[in-house]
């Protein structure tokens, strides 16, 4: 009596409002009490049943669900409490819910609709009610009457909880919705509730058949939540939530707490079949039979004795009356499959015919029938609220070879004492005593029989021999008498005449194999019914196989079936697929997949299987771990051979295997083209910078050679040589003889040639290395690869306003009191990162000469001085014959210098300095975070660690763009392929972004790898200043050739956001418009930050000898499109190329 | 007898540079990928006192496969897959700078993928050795390992 003191001072408390009270009685008095304490006060007891009528949707509030005491037992009991004090009016309200119920499926809308009307009236507006609304307008008038609805509603409705639900309910009801696509949308909604009660509420009210893990696995966060619904909606869910927990089988701890409950309630709310169900279940002292079961055993009866035709017309005559039990469907599907009969749709309602048709289709487990399961399980989805929706989706569950929860569940909402609550016997071990009580029923005795409970069948099983087999089987494998079953089916080879009974052998032989762990035979099962190409077997469960042979260790007995790579193929993929594919050619005694006889191996196993076997298990990820192969582009090669013998073996499938070479050849070029570019970043045009120097030289040349002769013939002529004020303290060391050789007139002449012949090579604005560094390393190109090196791995945030953003994805792995530490660690490092790669485009890849003091670092470095370039010159006069000769000498010494040494030097600089540098970076964060002992569910320092190794090897790769090329590609490439090898390097360095644009070519064009630089920008452009995310980028490339000018057009057309003001993008795309044939600042393409034009302009011009002159751009609304404009020739119908 | 032969599979250079550094007694053979690895490993096993194998490593050298994803996280375990596979029996310890494995289950400490290796490749795996560039504990733990054999 410990309760009623407490209880006393809860009331006596003044200070607490009537809720308050009642919430401090709910969390600390003992469930049992709570019937005793309430009424003891009038007010409480008023307060606690006052339930809310909703007389319409604008009037719905929440009752108060006061505090939750995550306890089951007394969320349980707080609600059976109100439940007991309304047992009449539920009962009054099952009777109309399931007058509904049948209306509806009889197709009897009106009469539903008033039921509802009834319904509505009496009770007022329940969230049953409008879900049922929305179903029966569905289902009456179609989906725009749902939208109607459902925004009708919505509009008056201001409760966030009923709106999800009826928006969910509106969703799951409408036939444009798949099953699936049900499930996934609500996954979506569902994602961003974080309360673990109202998630499971949510869910379980939503999509009551979810194999969910709950965050409260009993769903006492369930019935919690439910408080705040009326009576009538906690009523449906407390039976739902006790229907859950029988049903799972998990424990049986709360059975007679639910007993309790049911023994109450089961007097007064007579209407509702499931709580006799319920009962049987949980009570082993007393046994109910349902008034219905004189209509439904006798039909049980004759179809398990044989008697199908009687079967077959009772069950039609029940199913006018009493469509809302799925047995009725089943008995007459079955006995029309068993008299071998087509289906013909009888004169019922059309939703009755439709499932009919359906089910018809399954049992029959066609492979061209496999659409039926999908309208089964939209069937299932849309009457979820029903007990026949909570049957079907039993019985589909069933077909795939799942027992417990959801056919336990379709069980106890039957309206008939069925058989199958046999199978709650494992847990509760007295149903097979209660149906003793049936003794004289053939369809309790056949059952007891099956499910292994009694010996035998008085007057021995009935029906014809397949059915008997197939009986006796199920029988040995419910006793797991597994040698038995197979015993059986390997005398039974009728069975495989008959789909519905193949079926079901094969499912069974399958378990009863992995049951005694005959992986050889089982595989061999596997492999008929996987390439069975007329039966579907729903109920196989392959991975139970796949489990069977990962943990068994040896594998020597199976290992040369074919089947066993095939089946691995369905779970494992990569090295996991490879080892198993190598162990099976090696059990042929070949070693390599080129040694392989096909035809032999069709011979030995079957087509189908070969086919499968070339197609989903040799393929480039399982072939790549081979040492066969010495590159990836030899796997690919071997694939294709693999996919030209498929060709000729399944020309059926040839577009399959035509799109993969194609895919393949286009990846193929795509990485060739890169390699290209990538061999090909440095790139001076020699031969042209050859014959500019000749011309513009030829007069220096000229003097050069005359002072050479005057000295010669008299005494050497001294001019003044302008390195001296530079150099003056080392001169005054020097011997006078050498200053004097340093003034010599010749040595000037060749010295003032070389110097500009040099600044030429190096900053000419056609074709000096400095533009090629600008346009093709420098211009976003290296800072970005670098930076994506810790995009991918998300290890560094973009600035915004100045400041590095929060790093999210470590945020969700923190807590917060290591958190704001961290996140101030990983700006840091993000600057550090940032700051020493702007470090290395602005002072590492510059180039140094004695005129550039401010590029002192550049790695470049041209510096000469009058020691090196006088022994340079009297090393070469006596050859310094020609302009030819001489510019000659001079380039071939600047291409020597650039690849011997300046190309050596960057390499070393990139593998070791800069690498170190990124490196400690790296090992300081690293270092810094250990002492935080991060929880271990956080993945910084691993992913952190995977970044020392990553930035060494991308380095490494970058390390290769500074190979000087002299002459261009000469490979012509498609211009598909140009784009994809522009759109895959862009993505490359923008890992955050993935442009998939749609690439329409009207007419076949080629041009060469130099466009990829300028695709490369337009890109970029995209990204940068279209202002959208990635999701919402919308980009597509057209290409088309305009005969009358002779032009090849490709427009690059995006969307913009629209948010933003972009007049003054307008106004540069306005001002390159103007000036795009003013050629007099191209030197400003060299200068980063500048528009991006002048580049293009640049590499137009000099690099791709494709600049024409046209340049447009359009706005329209929201969306812009760029156009460039390339010579265009067509030499004869087989060849064309862009005019570079 | 004194070890002479080992076979290191590893792809970081820093790394590689400290084992050569360290290891100076022994005749070093390096391989920098699963591929060059289990390819050294099928022609040559015998002739190896010890392997030294990393866990994350690339399929391919540098220049076969610069294309798309060309590492494998534990191309480290796959080695010791085919080694044992193919009985290749080679003494082997595992040498790596991850203190922490992330996988697709959860993570999985040093200890644990010690522990679950020890276990799985018992006839021939000896240990693991975890390596920071900024401590030299791990040139003792793999003294020691080695002198295990």
């Amino acid at each position: 009596m410990e309760y009623k003191k407490t209880v006393r001072s809860v009331v006596a408390n003044n200070k607490w409002s009537i809720p308050q009270k009642l919430n401090a009685i709910k969390l600390s008095i003992p469930s049992g009490n709570y019937k005793d304490a309430i009424p003891t006060n009038p007010l409480l007891k008023r307060h606690f049943f006052s339930t809310l009528f909703f007389e319409n949707i604008e009037s719905i509030k929440l009752n108060e669900p006061y505090q939750f005491t995550n306890d089951f037992k007394k969320e349980f009991k707080w609600i059976e409490f109100k439940l007991l004090n309304y047992a009449e009016d539920i009962d009054y309200f099952i009777d109309l819910k399931t007058q509904f119920e049948t209306k509806l499926i009889q197709g009897d809308f009106n009469i539903s609709n008033e039921i509802l009307d009834t319904i509505e009236k009496k009770f007022g507006i329940t969230l049953w009610g409008i879900e049922s609304r929305l179903t029966l307008v569905q289902m009456s008038q179609g989906s725009e009457a749902n939208w109607n609805l459902l925004s009708s509603i919505l509009e008056k409705m201001n409760n966030l909880i009923y709106e999800f639900i009826i928006n969910s309910s509106s969703k799951r009801v409408e036939d444009k919705i798949s099953y699936d696509s049900f499930i996934s949308q609500l996954q979506s909604d569902i994602d961003n509730v974080t309360d673990r009660a109202l998630k499971d509420f949510f869910v379980f009210v939503s999509f009551t058949y979810a194999n969910f893990e709950y965050n409260y696995d009993d769903l006492r966060g369930v019935l919690y939540v439910s408080n705040i619904l009326s009576v009538i909606d906690q009523y449906i869910i407390l039976q739902d939530v006790l229907i859950y927990n029988i049903s799972k089988e998990s424990t049986s701890d709360w059975d007679n707490l639910f007993l309790g409950f049911i023994n109450k309630i089961e007097r007064k709310v007579k209407s509702d079949s499931r709580l006799i169900n319920i009962k049987n279940i949980l009570d082993r002292n007393n046994f109910i039979e349902h008034s219905s079961n004189v209509n439904i055993i006798p039909i049980l009866n004759s179809y398990y004795q044989g008697d199908f035709e009687i079967c077959e017309k009772l069950s039609l005559k029940q199913l006018e009356l009493n469509p809302n039990e799925l047995e009725y469907y089943l008995l007459f599907v079955k006995s029309l499959i068993q008299q071998n009969k087509e289906f013909e749709a009888p004169e019922l309602p059309s939703t009755v015919q439709h499932i009919l048709s359906n089910i018809y289709k399954l049992l029959t487990f066609e492979k061209k029938e496999e659409d039926s399961v999908k309208e089964l399980f939209k069937t299932a989805l849309l009457l979820m609220k029903t007990n026949f929706g909570k049957q079907l989706y039993g019985f589909l569950a069933e077909t795939e070879g799942l027992t417990g929860l959801h056919l336990n569940t379709a069980t106890l909402c039957t309206s008939f004492n069925s058989a199958k609550s046999l199978l709650f016997n494992d847990i509760r071990n007295f149903q097979k005593d209660h149906f003793l009580l049936n003794a004289e029923d053939y369809y309790y005795r056949y059952h007891r029989f099956v499910f292994g409970v009694s010996d035998v069948v008085n007057q021995g099983l009935k029906g014809e021999k397949c059915h008997v087999v197939i009986s006796k089987a199920l029988r040995y494998y419910n006793q797991k008498k597994y040698s038995e079953v197979i015993k059986i089916f390997n005398d039974a080879s009728e069975l495989d005449y008959i789909p519905y009974y193949k079926e079901r052998k094969q499912s069974l032989l399958f378990d009863a194999y992995v049951n005694t762990n005959a992986i050889k035979d089982c595989l061999l099962v596997f492999g008929k019914v996987y390439f069975d190409s007329e039966i579907i077997y729903r109920k196989l469960k392959y991975s139970s196989l796949y489990n069977l042979i990962d943990k068994c260790s040896s594998k020597h007995e199976f290992v040369s079936l074919i089947e066993y790579p095939i089946l691995y193929s369905l779970f494992a993929k990569e090295y996991d697929l490879y080892e198993v594919y190598d162990d099976f050619i090696c059990s042929l005694d070949t070693f390599s997949f080129s040694e392989l006889n096909i035809d032999e191996l069709i011979n030995k196993f079957s087509i189908e299987k070969v086919v499968y076997f070339l197609n989903k298990v040799t393929t480039i990820d399982t072939l790549k771990y081979c040492t066969d192969y010495s590159s990836l582009n030899e796997v690919e090669e071997e694939r294709l051979i693999i996919l030209d013998t498929l060709l000729k073996i399944d020309s059926n499938n040839k577009l399959i295997y035509e799109k993969e070479i194609n895919e393949i050849y286009r990846i193929n070029s795509v990485r060739k083209v890169l390699e290209e570019v990538d061999q090909g970043r440095l790139f001076i045009d020699v031969n042209n910078l050859k014959e500019n120097q000749i011309k513009k030289f030829n007069d220096a040349f000229e003097r050069f050679k005359d002072i050479e002769v005057i000295s010669l013939n008299s005494k050497s002529l001294i001019a003044f040589n302008p390195s001296n004020t530079k150099n003056w303290e080392s001169a005054l060391q020097e011997s006078r003889n050498t200053t004097k050789d340093y003034n010599s007139s010749g040595y000037l002449a060749f010295k003032s040639i070389y110097l500009e012949s040099r600044d030429n090579f190096l900053f000419s604005k056609e074709y000096g290395l400095d533009s090629c560094l600008s346009t093709r390393i420098r211009h976003g190109a290296l800072k970005n690869h670098i930076r994506s090196v810790f995009e991918k791995l998300e290890l560094i945030t973009s600035k915004s306003k100045d400041q590095y953003k929060e790093n999210l994805v470590w945020k969700n792995q923190l807590p917060g009191n290591l958190n704001s530490f961290v996140q101030q660690k990983l700006k840091l490092f993000s600057k550090e990162i940032d700051d020493y790669t702007t470090f290395i485009v602005n002072n590492l890849i510059q180039i140094q000469t004695e005129k550039t003091p401010d590029k002192r670092d550049g790695l470049f470095a041209y510096i000469t001085n009058d020691e090196i370039l006088y022994n340079f010159y009297v090393t070469n006069k006596e050859r310094l014959t020609s302009i030819e000769d001489t510019i000659e000498i001079i380039l071939s010494n600047l291409v020597n210098y650039t690849l011997l040494q300046v190309q050596n030097g960057i390499a070393q600089t990139f593998v070791k300095p800069i690498t170190a540098t990124y490196q400690g970076f790296i090992e300081s964060l690293i270092n810094a975070l250990r002492e935080l002992n991060l929880p271990n569910d956080c993945d910084l320092i691993p992913t952190l660690t995977v970044s020392i190794t990553d930035i060494q090897k991308e380095l490494e790769y970058l390390s290769d763009w500074f190979t000087l090329n002299t002459t261009s590609s000469s490979s012509l490439l498609k211009i598909e392929t140009i784009l994809d090898a522009s759109i895959e390097l862009t993505n490359r360095i923008n890992p955050t972004f993935s442009l998939k644009p749609n690439i329409s070519i009207k007419n076949e064009i080629a041009g060469y790898s130099n466009l990829i630089f300028v695709f490369n920008i337009l890109l970029k452009n995209v990204i940068q200043h279209s202002k959208l995310s990635n999701d919402e980028i919308s980009l597509s490339i057209n290409v088309e050739y305009e005969e009358g000018r002779e032009l090849a057009i490709i427009s690059f057309t995006n969307n913009l956001n629209s948010k933003f003001d972009f007049n003054k993008n307008i106004e540069i795309l306005e001002n390159v418009k103007k000036n795009w044939n003013d050629h007099s600042n191209i030197e400003r393409s060299n200068q980063e930050g500048e528009s991006g034009f002048d580049k293009i302009k640049r590499i137009l011009l000099y690099e791709a000898l494709a600049k024409t002159e046209f340049f447009d751009y359009k706005l329209i609304e929201n969306e812009i499109t760029i156009s460039l404009f390339f010579p265009y020739k067509k030499f004869d119908a087989n060849e064309e190329n862009i005019d570079n | 007898m004194l070890m002479k032969k080992i076979l290191i599979i590893e792809d970081d250079k820093s790394k590689i540079e400290k084992l050569k550094q360290y290891l100076v007694d022994y005749e070093l053979s390096i391989k920098e990928s699963f591929q060059t690895g289990v390819l050294e490993l099928k022609k040559n096993y015998s002739s190896y006192n010890l392997l030294i194998l990393d866990m994350t490593i690339p399929i391919w050298e540098k220049g076969q496969n610069e294309f798309g994803n060309n590492y494998e996280q534990f191309g480290g375990e796959r080695i010791l897959r085919e080694i044992k596979r193919r009985k290749l029996i080679l003494p082997t310890i595992l040498f790596t700078m991850f203190d922490v494995f992330p996988t697709k289950e959860g993570s999985l400490t040093f200890e644990e993928v010690n522990a679950i290796f020890k276990n799985e490749f018992e006839s021939f795996y000896i240990g693991a050795v975890f390596y920071n560039s900024n401590e030299d504990n791990w040139k003792d733990d793999l003294t020691e390992l080695i002198a295990l054999q």
